[in-house]
C-alpha cells in the first residue's frame, strides 16, 4: 500500500522536476518575450517605428491569404495520401510514408533549394512556388495527424452505415470523415501556423510580394535596424498564431469511435490508388534526385569535384559541418532533458497543466526567439551574442514542444498501476516511478533528442540572428551560397544541402538507435 | 427456395485460418441462435454473410436471390454489433433515420418513422438526445431500431447484449427477439451462452456442427 509519506515523496519529486522547465521557460522564454514587448510598448520615445498599424494589417492579410491557400492545398492532397497510407497495404508503403515525412524534418532551405532547382524554370519564384513548397512540406502534418486518427477509427462504423444502405463513398462522407474531422482541423491549424510564420521556404521560393511577419522581422532587424517595428510584427504574429492554435486545440476526437486498434486490417490497394501512390512517390523523389544530380554534374559529366572543393577549401564545409553537428546534438540533449523533466511532472494529473507551459514556444517562432535572445542577453555581463550558448538555448526552446509531446505520448502508453504494483513489492516512490515509466521515459527522451537535433540542424530563423559570421551554421551557410550567382554556386549549394540533410538524418537515426536499445527488455 | 437466408458451401477465413463447407438456412420469421466458444469464427461468419469479410467459396442467398457478389448496401442484411456503434456525431433520431435518408426518404418523414421505431423499442421521446447520454441497454435498443428502420430481410445480432448485466441481458434478449419474430425477418443471434440461446431462439445451432450440416 502507498503510505502518506510515499505520496508526498512522489509529488515532491515531480514538483522538483517541473521547477527546471518552468525556470527555463521563465529565463529564456518569458524574459526575451517581455523584452520584445518592452521594445514595442515601453520604449516609444527612443526611436520612431517605421511601420504603422495599416502596414501590419496589410502584411497580415497577405500572409494570411497565402497561409489559407497553402493549408487548403496541403489538406486537399494530404487527405487522400493519409487515407491510402493508413488503410491500405501495398509494396513500398513504409518507404512512401518515410518519403512524405522526411521533407518536414529536413531543413526547409534544403527542400526549397531542391524544389526551386527542379521546377524553378517552369514556375517563377513567387506565390505559386511558395504554395507548392508549403504543400510539399506540410502534407506530412496531415498524413501524421489524420493518418493516425484513421488507423484508430473503428471501421465497423462504416460497415454499419453500409448495412443501412450507404455506398462506400457515402459512408465515408457521412460517417468516416465527420469522425476524423477533429484530426483534420488540428492538422489544418498546425499547417496554417507553419505557413503563416514560414521563413526558410519563403526566402528561397518567394519574391518581394510574398512576405510573412517572420521574414519582415528578419529584414527589420538585420537591414533596417528597426527593433520596434520587428517587435510590433512579432506581437501581431503571436496573436494570429495563438488564435489558430487555440482553434485547432478545441477539436477533440470522439473517443468512443476510436478503438485504438494496434494493428489495423489494411485493405489491398485498387488500380486507381496505385496510380496515386506512384505520382506521390515520384513527386517526393524527384527534387532530391535533382539535388544529387546537380552536385555531381560537371560540364556534362559526373564528377565529385564540387564535393572535394567544398569539403577542402579555405572556407571549409568540414568545419561548419562539425560545428553544426555539435550544436544540433547539444540542442537535442538540452530540449529532451527539459522536455523529459516536464513529462515526469505530467504523469501527475494535478501538475499536468503546469507542465504544458513548455508548449508555449509554439507561439514564438524562430525569428522572434532570435530577436528576443539578441535583445535580452547581448548586454554585459553575459554578452551572449559572441557565444554558442544563446543559439543552443533559442533553438532548444523552439523545439521544446516537440520534445515534450514526443516524450509524453510515449509515457502515456504506460499502465499507471505498474507503479502501485512496484510499491506494493517494497519499492520506494521514486524507484517505483522509474520501474513503471523509466524505459519509456528514456527511450522517449532519446527519440525526442534525435528529432529535435535534426530540426535544429536546418533551423534558419534564430540561427540567422545568433550564429557567428565566420563559422555560421550549415543552414545560414547554405542561404549565403544560394544568394551567389552562377552554376558552380548552385552546385556547391546542392553539396551543402545534401551534407546538411545527411547530418540531420545521421542525428535522427543515431538517437533513434539509442532509443530502440533503451526499449529492449533487460534479462 | 424458401424466403429467408440460405448459405451453401461457404468457406471463410484468412491466410492462416480457414473453415469451409458451411451450410445454413434461416427462414423468414425464424430466430436461429448460433453458439460456440469465443474465437471459433462466429463473428467471421456473420461478417462474410454481411459482405464485410472475405468469402473464399460458396453462395449466400437472401429470399432466393444470390447476394454473394453484391456490396453490403445491396444485400438487404442488417447487423447489430456487440458494441452499439451509434454514430457519435448524430442525435439518437438521426441515427435511427440514417438508413431511411440514404434510401431517399425526406428528413421529416424519416424523423417521423424514426420516432415510431424508438417507440417500438421502448424509447419514446429519445429522438433529440445525444448518444452519449444513453445507458448500455438504451444504446443497444437504438442500434436495433436503426437496423430495423431499413426493413432488412435478414438481421444479424452479434452478441448484442453481452456487455450488459445478466438480468438486463436476459430481459432485453427475450423482449427483442419476440418483437423481431413478428417483424417478418430472418434472424441469426450469436451468443456464447447456450442457456440464453435456448431461452430466446426457435433453433440452436452449434457453430462447429455447421460444417457437417447437410440441410
Amino acid at each position: 500500500m502507498e503510505s502518506g509519506d510515499d505520496k508526498l515523496n512522489a509529488q515532491s519529486m515531480k514538483v522538483g522536476a517541473l521547477s527546471v522547465p518552468l525556470a527555463f521557460m521563465l529565463c529564456f522564454g518569458l524574459y526575451p518575450l517581455a523584452t520584445v514587448i518592452w521594445q514595442l510598448l515601453g520604449n516609444s520615445a527612443a526611436a520612431p517605428m517605421m511601420v504603422g498599424a495599416r502596414d501590419i494589417a496589410a502584411l497580415g492579410l497577405g500572409a494570411g491569404i497565402q497561409a489559407v491557400l497553402s493549408t487548403a492545398l496541403a489538406v486537399a492532397v494530404g487527405l487522400p495520401s493519409a487515407y491510402v497510407l493508413s488503410l491500405h497495404s501495398f509494396r513500398g508503403r513504409r518507404l512512401l510514408f518515410a518519403l512524405v515525412i522526411v521533407p518536414f524534418i529536413l531543413p526547409t532551405v534544403v527542400t526549397g533549394h531542391a524544389l526551386r532547382g527542379l521546377i524553378g524554370s517552369a514556375v517563377p519564384q513567387g506565390l505559386g512556388l511558395v504554395l507548392l513548397g508549403h504543400v510539399f512540406v506540410n502534407i506530412a502534418v496531415v498524413v501524421r495527424f489524420v493518418g493516425s486518427a484513421l488507423e484508430s477509427l473503428d471501421l465497423r462504423y462504416l460497415t454499419q452505415a453500409r448495412s443501412l444502405g450507404a455506398s462506400r463513398a457515402t459512408s465515408w462522407l457521412t460517417i468516416g470523415w465527420p469522425l476524423v474531422r477533429p484530426a483534420i482541423v488540428r492538422a489544418a491549424s498546425l499547417v496554417f501556423v507553419y505557413c503563416f510564420s514560414s521563413l526558410g521556404l519563403l526566402l528561397v521560393l518567394g519574391d518581394r510580394s510574398t512576405r510573412t511577419f517572420e521574414s519582415e522581422v528578419l529584414r527589420e532587424v538585420s537591414l533596417l535596424l528597426d527593433f520596434r517595428g520587428a517587435a510590433a510584427h512579432t506581437f501581431a504574429q503571436m496573436l494570429v498564431v495563438g488564435a489558430a492554435l487555440w482553434l485547432g486545440g478545441r477539436s477533440r476526437l470522439p473517443s468512443a469511435a476510436m478503438s485504438g486498434a494496434e494493428s489495423p486490417t489494411r485493405l489491398p490497394i485498387g488500380r486507381g490508388w496505385s496510380a496515386f501512390v506512384v505520382v506521390v512517390g515520384a513527386m517526393y523523389v524527384a527534387p532530391f534526385a535533382w539535388l544529387l544530380e546537380q552536385s555531381i554534374a560537371v560540364d556534362g559529366r559526373f564528377s565529385v569535384d564540387y564535393w572535394v572543393t567544398s569539403w577542402t577549401s579555405d572556407s571549409s564545409l568540414a568545419a561548419i559541418a562539425i560545428k553544426s553537428l555539435g550544436l544540433a546534438a547539444c540542442v537535442g540533449v538540452v530540449a529532451s532533458t527539459v522536455g523529459a523533466l516536464a513529462a515526469i511532472a505530467a504523469t501527475d494529473m494535478r501538475l499536468r497543466k503546469w507542465s504544458r507551459v513548455v508548449l508555449a514556444p509554439m507561439l514564438f517562432t524562430s525569428a522572434t526567439m532570435g530577436l528576443g535572445m539578441l535583445l535580452s542577453y547581448s548586454r554585459a555581463p553575459l554578452e551572449w551574442d559572441r557565444a554558442l550558448v544563446p543559439l543552443v538555448v533559442a533553438q532548444s526552446l523552439l523545439v521544446l514542444p516537440i520534445a515534450y509531446a514526443t516524450i509524453v505520448s510515449r509515457m502515456d502508453e504506460t499502465d499507471d498501476s505498474m507503479q502501485v504494483v512496484a510499491q506494493s513489492l517494497g519499492a520506494s516512490a521514486s524507484r517505483a516511478f522509474f520501474t513503471a515509466y523509466g524505459r519509456r521515459l528514456i527511450s522517449g527522451a532519446l527519440s525526442a533528442a534525435g528529432l529535435c537535433a535534426a530540426i535544429a540542424c536546418g533551423e534558419y530563423g534564430a540561427a540567422s540572428f545568433l550564429s557567428d559570421f565566420q563559422t555560421p551554421t550549415l543552414s545560414v551557410f547554405l542561404m549565403r551560397q544560394l544568394g551567389r550567382p552562377g552554376e558552380a554556386s548552385m552546385a556547391i549549394a546542392s553539396v551543402i544541402a545534401i551534407s546538411l540533410s545527411a547530418i540531420a538524418m545521421l542525428l535522427l537515426g543515431g538517437f533513434e538507435r539509442l532509443s530502440k536499445a533503451a526499449q529492449k527488455v533487460r534479462r | 427456395m424458401a424466403p429467408g437466408l440460405s448459405v451453401r458451401g461457404l468457406s471463410i477465413g484468412y491466410d492462416d485460418w480457414q473453415i469451409g463447407g458451411i451450410n445454413l438456412d434461416v427462414a423468414t420469421g425464424e430466430v436461429v441462435a448460433l453458439v460456440g466458444p469465443s474465437g471459433c469464427g462466429k463473428s467471421t461468419l456473420l461478417q462474410a454473410i454481411l459482405g464485410a469479410g472475405s468469402t473464399l467459396a460458396g453462395t449466400i442467398s437472401v429470399d432466393g436471390t444470390i447476394v454473394t457478389e453484391l456490396p453490403i448496401e445491396e444485400r438487404g442484411i442488417g447487423i447489430v454489433f456487440q458494441r452499439p456503434m451509434l454514430f457519435p456525431h448524430l442525435s439518437v433520431g438521426r441515427n435511427v433515420s440514417y438508413g431511411l435518408e440514404r434510401a431517399g426518404v425526406s428528413r421529416a418523414d424519416a424523423r417521423a418513422q424514426g420516432e415510431q421505431l424508438l417507440e417500438w423499442v421502448g424509447l419514446p421521446g429519445f429522438s433529440d438526445r445525444t448518444v452519449e447520454t444513453l445507458s448500455g441497454g438504451q444504446s443497444q435498443r437504438v442500434a436495433l431500431a436503426r437496423a430495423m428502420a431499413v426493413k432488412p430481410r435478414v438481421l444479424l445480432l452479434d452478441e448484442p447484449f453481452s456487455a450488459l448485466d445478466e438480468d438486463l441481458r436476459e430481459r432485453l434478449a427475450i423482449e427483442t427477439l419476440s418483437a423481431l419474430r413478428a417483424a417478418d425477418v430472418a434472424v441469426i443471434y450469436v451468443t456464447h451462452s447456450r442457456a440464453e440461446a435456448q431461452a430466446v431462439a426457435d433453433r440452436v445451432i452449434d457453430f462447429e456442427s455447421l460444417t457437417r450440416s447437410d440441410d
